[in-house]
């Protein structure tokens, strides 16, 4: 039961949003799919404007952008798409597989129906999953504040903290865009979770791109292992630039995660458990990832 | 701060109905208290079981988790709206048939889910593909093997026609 009383807002437009994110300033909080929000505001958390963006329809659309010579460089993903319409969409799953494959795991189907990928990063959980498949996927987090003033930042500059981001008060995420490669992907993300559709202790996504010869990408994302999600960048540098990866270059790389690494500790995991656990399921995203490029 | 109010207007089962509801109250509670549905059933109040599961514009929501001013404007189906002409649904019988519940709290939450995973497919669902489509679903009385049956042999009927 939610005990604080509230106004509740449903703008039709970002500039009537943003007209009531001025007027209700610093206490006016944005509504998505309420996934997160609605459980916080039933323990009692005080939020006295909700501002609920959801009929704003132009922070819906997926779709692909082209960059000037009219070739796809990125595809465009609205604030506003739920976890089930991602997994579901042409575009990202022909172009950017990892994103539809972590949209499919998040939680359960009842939260994918309504949990929004601006949401998850607004709300900025270090071990969401949307939060590391941005980094490792390099994405462009597109925000808008009054007057319609727009500013791009990339998913790394844009998580400061646990449950804190860029994100100004007055201002809306309203897309994130995916970076297109025309390159050979593989891809996978594994997680830890206590039961299905739990939140995950800790989480690894992993993307490398190969154009044929080399892997001119390795990308490998880690959430629940500190203050935000964040880029395992030593260990993407001994796999960047080679002809192969093996299973030794894998096993070192686990190790080094797990050296460097430190995986919650929780009342029902052992912290040797989680360790191991954080150590095997980098091998297990990065053999599948190696094994999609390489056949 | 005082209470505050909102005007809702929404498709319930079909029709058009509007009520005053406090902006505290979630699109469960208006179900059950204002329109007297109570079909839909609060477990957990926290989308950790799935038994207030409603359709939402066609797709399986925890009741619980919204707003009720969040389905102003939109369509929602519990699982009193099922039926067709008073008689049970085909996914509802399928339920009957395959004695897919024991205490019956959570049956209307895994008929929703259900419906929701079954309108969405454009083709037969396997096993597995069911058991992750209805995951948000809990049955404490452990039910789930005669649920899978249930749903599964409706997809197949689907299909064949
Ligand atoms: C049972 C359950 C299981 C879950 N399991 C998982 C899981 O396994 N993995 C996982 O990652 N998450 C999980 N979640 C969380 C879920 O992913 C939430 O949907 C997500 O954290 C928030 O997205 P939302 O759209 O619901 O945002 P909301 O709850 O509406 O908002 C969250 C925060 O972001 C802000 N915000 C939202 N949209 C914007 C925007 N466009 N611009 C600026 N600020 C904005 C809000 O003001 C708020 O502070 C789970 C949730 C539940 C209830
Ligand atoms: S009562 Fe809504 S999910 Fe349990
Ligand atoms: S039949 Fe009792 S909880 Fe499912």
């Amino acid at each position: 039961m939610i005990l604080e009383p509230f106004q509740y807002f449903s703008p039709l437009s970002l500039d009537e949003a943003f007209e009531i994110l001025t007027e209700h300033h610093g206490e006016a909080k944005i509504i998505a799919g309420g996934q997160s929000l609605i459980p916080l505001m039933k323990m009692g958390v005080e939020m006295p404007c909700i501002v609920d963006i959801k009929k704003i329809h132009e922070l819906k659309t997926i779709e692909l952008s082209n960059d000037g010579s009219g070739k796809v460089s990125s595809v465009r993903v609205g604030a506003l798409a739920t976890y089930n319409e991602i997994e579901r969409s042409v575009p990202v799953r022909r172009n950017i597989p990892l994103l539809a494959k972590t949209a499919s795991g998040i939680g359960h189907p009842l939260v994918r129906n309504r949990g929004t990928i601006g949401g998850s990063l607004s709300h900025c959980d270090p071990a969401a999953d949307l939060c590391a498949t941005a980094l490792a996927l390099d994405a462009q987090i597109c925000i808008t504040g009054p007057g319609m003033k727009t500013r791009v930042l990339s998913a790394r500059d844009f998580f400061k903290g646990p449950l804190e981001t860029d994100l100004h008060n007055d201002e809306i995420l309203t897309s994130v865009f995916f970076p297109v490669s025309n390159m050979k992907m593989g891809y996978d993300v594994q997680k830890l979770t206590l039961g299905h559709g739990d939140f995950p202790v800790f989480i690894v996504s992993v993307s490398l791109h190969y154009d044929g010869v080399k892997f001119t990408n390795a990308a490998i994302a880690l959430g629940g292992v500190g203050e935000t999600a964040v880029r395992a960048s030593e260990c993407e540098s001994l796999m960047r630039g080679k002809e192969s990866i093996t299973g030794e270059d894998i096993r070192e790389v686990s190790r080094l995660i797990t050296d460097r690494y430190d995986p919650p500790v929780s009342a029902e995991l052992s912290p040797d458990y989680t360790r191991e656990m954080l150590s095997v399921y980098t091998g297990k995203a990065l053999r599948n990832a190696v094994q999609m490029v390489t056949g | 701060m005082e209470a505050q109010t909102f005007e809702l207007k929404f498709k319930l089962n079909g029709k058009e109905v509007n009520a005053l509801v406090d902006t505290r109250e979630t699109l469960l509670d208006v179900i059950r208290d204002t329109f007297g549905l109570t079909g839909a059933k609060k477990g957990c109040d926290e989308a950790a079981c799935g038994a207030c599961s409603v359709l939402f514009n066609g797709h399986a929501v925890c009741s619980c988790t919204m707003l009720a001013a969040e389905a102003h404007g939109g369509s929602i189906v519990t699982v009193e709206g099922l039926s067709v002409n008073g008689e049970p649904a085909s996914l509802q019988k399928a339920f009957m048939e395959s004695d897919a519940l024991q205490c019956g709290f959570c049956t209307s939450g895994q008929i929703i889910a259900a419906a929701s995973l079954l309108d969405n497919a454009d083709r037969e669902l396997d096993d597995n593909e069911i058991r992750e489509g209805m995951s948000g679903n809990v049955c404490r009385c452990g039910a789930y093997n005669k649920i899978l049956h249930a749903v599964s042999e409706t997809s197949r009927k689907r299909k064949a026609k």
